[in-house]
């Protein structure tokens, strides 16, 4: 029995508005990828971006003033792609809006709204922020699940986990637990992640920032590039007809060091194991594992490891930052939603930018794009603190 | 349904669950909220990791070593809910200051430090800790959604014991402007489905009529100004050792949490 049923999915990003500009980009090999010195409003910032464009131009439904700024702009863009909200609208109808629950993750929520604070501040010596300056509707963790609980009209439990970079793959873990025990009929799950300055930096002074377009898996690979993204897919309980199914999930920490993986990727190896096993799955039956693939040295190098030590070395792996950057809090949606549409189109998405594969990884990483059928897809997704999550997901029954 | 194993504190005038117990119980007078001169050195970790810890993961790290002070479950093995409603709201103050500077500097500490998941990662990193781990907020219903997710996850284990830390710090100008909390406030429950190693059973309803259970004097003037002091009408229930229904919003805002809580006899 899969644990739970995804009737609706959507995400946006560098690569477009919506599902089919995703699968469109993903099969011409096309990157979202451009240099920060070209990205307007970001030009001042290190490496490659994967901007989102015309966020500038988005506005909140009416009532939702408070929650304006960059993160819940590009939330509310992202709930209007392929009828999402009119689906979750549908679940509403079904089951109730205080049954509908919503479990979103973010790294930063909208802080760019707090660092533009401190800039005007800054004249004043800090002696006060602007008055426009709205701390809990818009730099909170929580201010983006708030938002959307209110744009969508849902009433149902929420909270927003961000454990970094695995935050929006572990809202499919906390939604199952919540649906399983019937706190919830229907979750709303998901993720959005924008540029701001804090990560853009920071990812910087930690040395860990490419000069280029990240290359995953690369010999060369130097670092990350940073994107940004929003995607959700409505989850119900597993007996409903869906497209696509979550077959199971893991959840583990590193207990290794704050910023820098497990060598050995023992704790992203315990992940992906409890997912294959709640799946009720052997290692050969994953046809495609969408890598966390930073471009990192010590991320890809970990991950292929783990991923090798636990189902060999023949299954096509490939990370999908060369596309889209790294979305930090919104990669575990984004690239969960990647390998529905793997399973959708029978599409192995090759390793993007990659042009000589590191061989200290021994795992199989695809330089072109494979036409072949994907009907089980393993998502990695590993953040800071060690925070490790793995989905298995499956096409509908 | 879990069964409260484990209790633990850190608040000004608190610090740990023995003294609030006796706050709480009317023993003794509840002290006067103010700052803390020195926060308790986590343990467990290595100097160096240690060394890098801020005030936030000192208290989150107190609270759960007292909660597990006189429980013999596995560190390793224990999953653990960390719930706050902002994280480390100090070192928001010093990223969003340095970034006013040119040439822009962020220390990579302060920057991996900032993560909502810092506590957690030091705590895995303390206890060799390879479970689950999650980090969550829901604003000034933190508490709430953490008890619903720590709960949920020992309904998944099983029974399973899982570690709930509800934790935030106080803010310093200028964001404590815009968001006053004036004192730290963490507190931990160990929560299992083991009625053997248990001080009370807990029942959740998270579709109770919206409401919100006060306190008396300077209690209530506690359990309002930290999100984390939330847990406080809980808190006394254990402390009393007597049963009884409080409630607290839900996320939402439109729902209530109803705690119901049953002393073991």
């Amino acid at each position: 029995m899969p644990v739970l049923s995804i009737t609706a999915a959507t995400v946006t990003s560098s690569l477009g508005a919506g599902l089919s500009a995703h699968e469109a980009a993903l099969l011409a090999g096309r990157s979202g990828l451009q240099p920060a010195a070209s990205t307007p409003g970001y030009t001042h910032a290190p490496g490659w971006l994967g901007a989102v464009e015309s966020l500038d131009a988005i506005q909140l439904p009416a009532g939702s003033a408070a929650f304006d700024c960059r993160n819940n702009r590009l939330a509310w863009h992202g709930l209007n792609q392929d009828g999402f909200a009119d689906r979750v609208g549908d679940a509403v109808r079904r089951y109730g809006a205080g049954r509908v629950g919503v479990f979103l993750g973010t790294s930063t929520s909208g802080i760019a709204q707090t660092e533009q604070a401190y800039q005007a501040a800054a004249a004043s010596d800090f002696d006060a922020l602007p008055g426009w300056y709205d701390y809990r509707h818009t730099h909170n963790v929580h201010s983006v699940s708030a938002f959307v609980a209110s744009a969508l009209g849902v009433d149902g439990f929420s909270q927003t986990i961000s454990t970094a970079c695995s935050s929006s793959a572990k809202v499919f873990a906390a939604a199952a637990r919540a649906i399983r025990a019937g706190v919830c009929d229907a979750a709303v799950v998901g993720g959005v992640d924008t540029l701001c300055e804090t990560t853009l930096f920071g990812f910087h002074a930690l040395q860990l920032v490419s000069p280029r377009a990240c290359r995953p898996a690369d010999a060369m690979r130097d670092g990350i590039s940073i994107g940004e993204a929003a995607g959700f897919a409505l989850l119900e309980r597993p007996e409903i007809a869906a497209p696509w199914q979550l077959l199971g999930y893991g959840e583990s920490s590193d207990a290794h060091h704050m910023s820098t993986p497990d060598p050995d990727g023992a704790g992203a190896r315990l992940a992906m194991q409890q997912a294959l096993q709640q799946a009720e799955l052997d290692a050969g039956s994953v046809d495609y594992v969408n890598l966390h693939g930073t471009g990192t040295p010590a991320n890809d190098r970990a991950e292929a490891r783990a991923v090798e030590a636990l189902l060999g070395r023949e299954v096509p792996c490939s990370s999908t930052k060369g596309w889209t950057g790294h979305c930090l809090g919104a990669a575990g949606i984004l690239e969960a939603v990647v390998g529905l549409l793997a399973i959708r189109a029978g599409y192995v998405p090759q390793s993007l930018n990659t042009e000589s594969i590191d061989p200290d990884i021994g795992i199989t990483i695809p330089l072109t794009g494979q036409a072949r059928p994907v009907r089980h897809v393993l998502s990695n997704s590993f953040g800071f603190g060690g925070s490790n999550c793995s989905l298995l997901l499956g096409g509908g029954a | 349904m879990a069964h409260v194993a484990g209790v633990g504190v850190f608040a000004p005038g608190w610090p740990d669950w023995a003294s609030a117990r006796a706050g709480l119980r009317g023993d003794v007078a509840i002290p006067i909220p103010e700052d803390i001169d020195r926060y308790p050195s986590p343990a467990g970790l290595p100097r160096n990791e240690r060394r890098r810890t801020s005030p936030i993961t000192r208290i989150a790290f107190a609270a759960s070593e007292d909660a597990l002070a006189n429980t013999d479950c596995a560190r390793g093995d224990l999953r653990s809910v960390f719930a706050s409603c902002s994280g480390d709201m100090d070192i928001v103050d010093d990223i969003c200051r340095a970034l006013t500077e040119q040439p822009v500097a962020l220390s990579p500490t302060q920057f991996h430090n900032s993560v909502h998941n810092a506590s957690a990662g030091y705590w895995g990193i303390a206890n060799q800790a390879r479970a689950a781990s999650t980090s969550l907020s829901a604003f000034d219903a933190s508490f709430a959604a953490g008890l619903i997710e720590a709960s949920l996850q020992v309904n998944e284990s099983s029974g399973e014991p899982v570690l709930l830390v509800c934790f935030d710090v106080m803010t310093r100008p200028p964001l404590a402007l815009a968001r006053p909390v004036p004192f730290p406030f963490a507190v931990a429950m160990l929560l299992s489905g083991d009625p053997l190693r248990s001080l009370g059973q807990l029942r959740l309803d998270p579709a109770a009529p919206l409401g919100e259970s006060r306190m008396q004097g300077a209690l209530e003037t506690l359990r309002t100004a930290n999100p984390a002091a939330r847990a406080l009408p809980l808190l006394e229930l254990v402390a009393r050792e007597v049963p009884g229904e409080v409630v607290t919003p839900m996320p939402s805002g439109k729902w209530g949490l109803g705690m119901s809580y049953q002393p073991k006899s």
